[in-house]
């Protein structure tokens, strides 16, 4: 925790939404003068695209049929954990790039780099205000490695179970040609780390949203229509009511259809997604501003 | 699919809100003054509770660590394909009960809870046979009970909820840890997705439980999300073979509403009668027609 240089972290699945999470984030940046430093969290993976196929394909002959982007083995979540604890003190850091496409790579064309290897470690820009770490692992715990304390706001961004595999499967099979057998086996090898290190994390988010499907997902491998955001709702969770400033009925007053199914959390329609985190994150943040002001004395 | 002897399937795993369709079930056969012969699931696994885990372990030893009450190795699919098969024809067959528990094998001399009763015949002069289980549209190579039945109704909550409702009843009521049950639920995941997973895309009409409360972490969740803290998506597919209703159901049942031509989403709390709504009229016509036949 950092009044100085804050730390946010959105944890989820790319598929989740996460993306258009980091849209609403530049948006609001824009909005109140803050400059941003980003970090991606595909840059702590700890191999390379081709590194990591050899390193499942040894792991797997070794008996261990686990070995996923899930988990810590093939995370440096110790070089995460530097760059939270520098950029807290100091305000500066070092990051890199993950180049997931040729697009990406053809920026770094001159250095020869290719699809699914990572630029050289760079400075993060001087004079951010504040710190956005966007992937899946925000505030894991794992291998001696403990990222709650060190973030400032914590939000997580999961659609239900069934949804994402549904998104996993569309993705892989129609993107990226696989068959429908080899995503599930992928899903079914992953599962054991995505339930010991990426879902624990969701019940320390400061604010979750959840997306939840309203039409039928009880056969998520065979779902031929992947329900649209009309097709959903999304449930938005305040943990800690008293942290944040959460004004409920003027949510309920700006975003039609949203209600109220618990004391901390209102259910919008799954096209409100991004207006509800603009008004609930905008006042959050500039707080977040005013304190770091505050704290430098400025 | 028999005119005569027809077969209604219930697919859902426990906890998922069978109770609920069987009261459901229990009235609209009270009032349509229907007789039927009941048949679960659970009496068709292949072992008892004792020969069952030393199955389990037996499994372990020999390197498959998926083997589980989700499988075909578990359950006796063929007898079950039979019982469908020979109810259908004849209106008769063999069933057996499972004893869950010790107040259900009382009667039973010699028989002790987790253990199968003898087979002996259905009883005489049945209207329809209701099967309640996990099973009753599987297809796989061997055998195709989805083809076997008339009426396919699976009732499942989304994956988040039933990790939820699982934990929450081995923790609380069995006493096994939060880990253990976890460890549990992964062994099984695979034939769970292979054998359960698929039937929900066979099925006439599902019953699908939905939360509105964060179920992101489900193994930590405190509370089971209460039926009002829920939704429950009913989807039809083929609507027009039951003759489905839906304006008559949007005004029957408050706050519901569609949200694909063949879905209607209506309030957690209003499962019990929806289900009512949606398939008296159903049974009311598979008599009508067996009477005819």
């Amino acid at each position: 925790m950092s009044e100085k240089h804050p730390i946010i972290a959105v944890t989820g699945s790319s598929g989740a939404g996460r993306g258009s999470v980091k849209d609403v984030f530049e948006q609001i940046f824009r909005k109140t003068g803050v400059l941003a430093a980003f970090i991606d969290g595909e840059s702590f993976h700890k191999y390379s695209r081709a590194e990591m196929k050899d390193a499942v394909a040894k792991a797997a002959a070794a008996g261990n049929p686990h070995l996923s982007h899930f988990g810590p083995e093939a995370n440096s979540f110790g070089e995460l954990e530097n760059l939270y604890k520098t950029y807290g003190e100091t305000g500066a850091g070092r990051r890199r790039f993950y180049l997931h496409s040729e697009a990406d790579a053809a920026l770094f064309a001159d250095e020869g780099l290719k699809p699914g290897e990572f630029t050289p470690w760079e400075d993060l820009p001087p004079d951010t205000d504040c710190l956005v770490y966007e992937g899946l692992h925000g505030w894991v715990k794992a291998g001696g490695v403990e990222l709650e304390p060190l973030v400032d706001l914590r939000i997580g961004v999961v659609p239900v179970i069934n949804l994402e595999w549904i998104h996993k499967i569309d993705r892989d099979t129609k993107m990226r040609g696989y068959s429908q057998e080899a995503v599930v086996d992928t899903m079914l090898r992953r599962m054991h780390d995505y339930v010991h290190y990426v879902i624990p994390q969701f019940k320390m988010g400061d604010i979750n949203f959840q997306r939840i499907p309203v039409v039928d997902t009880s056969s998520p491998m065979v779902a031929r229509d992947v329900p649209n955001e009309d097709e959903t709702a999304v449930v938005v969770r305040v943990r800690k009511m008293k942290r944040f400033t959460i004004d409920f009925p003027y949510l309920l007053n700006e975003i039609p259809g949203s209600w109220m199914s618990r004391r901390n959390s209102i259910v919008v329609p799954g096209g409100k997604m991004d207006l509800c985190m603009r008004l609930l994150l905008t006042p959050i943040i500039e707080e977040m501003m005013e304190k770091r002001k505050m704290a430098l004395g400025k | 699919m028999s005119t005569k002897h027809p077969i209604i399937a219930v697919t859902g795993s426990s906890g998922a809100g069978t109770s609920t369709v069987k009261e459901a079930f229990e009235h609209i056969f009270r009032r349509a003054n229907v007789n039927p012969a009941v048949i679960e699931g659970d009496s068709y696994h292949r072992y008892n509770r004792m020969e069952m885990k030393e199955a389990v372990a037996k499994a372990e030893a020999e390197g498959n660590t998926n083997f589980s009450h989700f499988g075909a190795d578990a359950n006796l699919f063929e007898e079950l394909a039979k019982t469908f098969r020979t109810y259908g024809e004849t209106g008769g067959g063999k069933r057996r009960l499972y004893l869950h528990n010790d107040e259900e094998a009382l009667p039973y001399e010699g028989l002790g809870a987790g253990e199968f009763t003898p087979w002996e015949d259905m009883p005489a002069d049945t209207d329809l046979l209701f099967y309640e289980g996990l099973h009753g549209c599987v297809v796989t190579d061997e055998v195709d009970m989805a083809s076997a039945t008339d009426l396919k109704i699976g009732v499942v909550p989304v994956i988040n909820l039933e990790w939820i409702q699982k934990i929450h009843r081995d923790t609380k009521g069995r006493g096994y840890s939060e880990e253990v049950v976890m460890d549990t639920i992964l062994r099984r995941m695979h034939e769970y997705v292979h054998y359960i997973v698929p039937q929900f895309a066979h099925t006439d009409i599902n019953f699908q439980r939905v939360p509105v409360v964060d179920t992101s972490d489900p193994i930590i969740a405190r509370d089971i999300p209460t039926p009002d803290e829920s939704l429950v998506v009913i989807r039809f597919r083929n609507p027009a073979k039951f003759q489905i209703d839906f304006p008559y159901l949007l005004q029957m049942i408050h706050d519901s509403f569609m949200s694909r031509r063949n879905t209607i989403v209506v309030p957690g709390g209003k499962m019990g009668l929806a289900m009512e709504l949606i398939i008296e009229p159903i049974i009311w016509r598979m008599l009508d027609e067996k009477r005819r036949a």
